[in-house]
């Protein structure tokens, strides 16, 4: 059986995934390592993963993509997964999966906002546990 | 004289099962069954007639006054009932969606939230979340009168799919009372954001969307 | 009526997205579809995991309310423990447990019929709201 692979893209630091179809159980397994694999290529600091057209998040994709995102944070990339439909988010909450610690954001804006906070962020909290008096220049350049 | 005696002793006789019928009459009307009659004969008519006449129209007065009570505690039910759905209707309309700002909502809930009502409101609320693109949600539940472990576990259900969404999410409003409930129900609060009322949601609100409120000097 | 086979993987995606074409046609709304459709796939790879191959019947329901039946019957190992199987977080997998309590939330109704070494029948159904 042949899977058509999901388009990954790179956009400055991070990537970028746009899931179209239903996905069934190997095709997900098949972009948990692709996202992956991209992740460590080119050393992205993020993903966002776009499920607008996804209808339907069953226990299998959702537990897929925690632990993608799980996987993604030990290669230090963080996965926002990105507009989940209402009546995707009901069920799965009824299903008895709320994703904890998996990060959400409305649309591609916000998420692509929320990872460039976290990496802003990142270098201030790597510059100031190093040394105090160097704080101060590390976050002159963080806003660059 | 024999004749006279004898005269009354039919009287008496008859005395017997006049009072035997009334007795009847009596019993079957604390038995709830008015309908009967002590019979009466006009041509005859002594002392006791007019009694007899009396406890007819009493019963039936009663019997009237029965039919009459029972119709109206029908109506009565009738209209608790309609009070309950209207209530029902109330409380599903009385559940506005509020754009307080751009990118922030606010539900305020009133009244109990069962599994039902629950989940109809947290579909009107994502739709809304989705449509406007709110970063921020804030459910007040001043107005919910109690909070046992259902309603917790529903506001626990909202608040975990507005995450999903992408959106953030406070609730506001715990009153005191409701606050011990929920600690002694056991119920875990931990992951979600409890704030005192809705100015302070409003404010946090504001500050997660890197916004201030600054007086003017 | 439909009935459809359930042989390999991707029968689990084509069973579930009848599920929701027909919950569609009865007239569920979009949150209900998704909860049909959703729990069909948690019985659908149920049957594929544990059971390798089974059936899925798909019916409409008009009497005495209208709504939706799904049967799902494999000739699989069977389920031990029942009451077991549908507490949340039990998996004879090291899976997560969720299917068959999440499925039985998602639905109105679910019975489970299922002897050791001869098979597991799952029945579910949910009701078109008033
Ligand atoms: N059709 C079946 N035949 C045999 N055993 C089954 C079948 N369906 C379920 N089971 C048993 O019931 C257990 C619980 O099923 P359930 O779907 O709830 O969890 P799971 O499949 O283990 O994990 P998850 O669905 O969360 O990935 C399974 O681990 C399995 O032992
Ligand atoms: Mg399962």
């Amino acid at each position: 059986m042949e899977t058509d692979a999901i388009p990954i893209l790179k956009l400055k630091d991070f990537l970028i995934v746009s899931i179209q179809t239903d996905l069934h159980d190997r095709m997900a397994e098949h972009l948990q390592y692709d996202i992956l694999k991209r992740i460590s290529q080119t050393e992205a600091k993020g993903v966002l993963i776009d499920i607008s057209a996804l209808e339907m998040v069953d226990s299998f994709i959702g537990r897929t993509l925690a632990d993608t995102a799980r996987m993604a944070s030990t290669l230090d990339a963080e996965i926002i997964i990105v507009g989940m439909q209402p009546a995707v988010a009901i069920t799965l909450v009824e299903l008895g999966l709320s994703l904890g610690g998996v990060q959400t954001a409305i649309n591609l804006d916000e998420g692509y906002d929320l990872l460039e906070k976290q990496l802003e962020n990142r270098y201030f909290d790597d510059a100031e546990s190093e040394k105090d008096d160097q704080s101060e220049a590390a976050d002159d350049n963080s806003a660059d | 004289m024999a004749e006279s005696k004898k005269s009354q002793n039919k009287d008496i006789n008859n005395l017997d099962k006049r009072i035997e019928a009334i007795e009847e009459i009596l019993a079957a009307a604390a038995g709830g069954d008015f309908s009967a009659e002590i019979p009466i004969v006009m041509e005859e008519a002594d002392v006791l007639t007019s009694v007899e006449t009396g406890i007819n129209i009493l019963i039936s007065d009663l019997g009237d006054e029965v039919v009459q009570s029972n119709k109206r505690a029908d109506q009565l039910q009738e209209k608790l009932d309609l009070i309950k759905k209207q209530r029902q209707a109330i409380e599903e309309l009385s559940t506005p969606i509020i754009k307080m700002w751009d990118k922030v909502l606010v539900l305020p809930l009133i009244g109990t939230l069962d599994t039902r009502r629950s989940q109809k409101l947290t579909e009107s609320l994502l739709t809304e979340i989705a449509l406007t693109q709110s970063k921020v949600t804030i459910l007040d539940i001043t107005g919910v009168p109690t909070v046992d472990s259902a309603v917790a576990n529903h506001l626990l259900k909202t608040v975990a799919s507005v995450k999903l969404l992408g959106a953030e999410c406070v609730v506001t409003g715990i009153r005191p009372e409701v606050a011990q409930t929920i600690v002694h129900l056991g119920v875990d609060l931990t992951g979600v954001e409890t704030l005192s009322n809705l100015s302070e949601g409003l404010k946090w609100a504001f500050n997660r969307l890197n916004m201030r409120i600054v007086e003017e000097e | 009526m439909t009935t459809l086979q359930i042989k390999e993987e991707a029968d689990i995606v084509r069973v579930r997205s009848t599920a929701r074409s027909i919950a569609r046609g009865i007239g569920f709304g979009l949150v209900d579809q998704t909860r049909i459709s959703t729990a069909v796939s948690e019985l659908a790879r149920n049957i594929y995991v544990y059971a390798r191959e089974g059936e899925v019947l798909i019916e409409e329901l008009s009497n005495p309310r209208h709504g939706i039946r799904i049967t799902f019957t494999d000739k699989g190992p069977g389920i031990e423990d029942i009451e077991l199987a549908e507490k949340d977080g039990w998996s004879s997998s090291g899976s997560m447990g969720k299917g068959l309590p999440g499925a039985k939330r998602l639905m109105d109704s679910m019975e489970i019929l299922s002897k050791p070494g001869e098979g597991t029948t799952i029945i579910v159904a949910k009701w078109l709201p008033e």
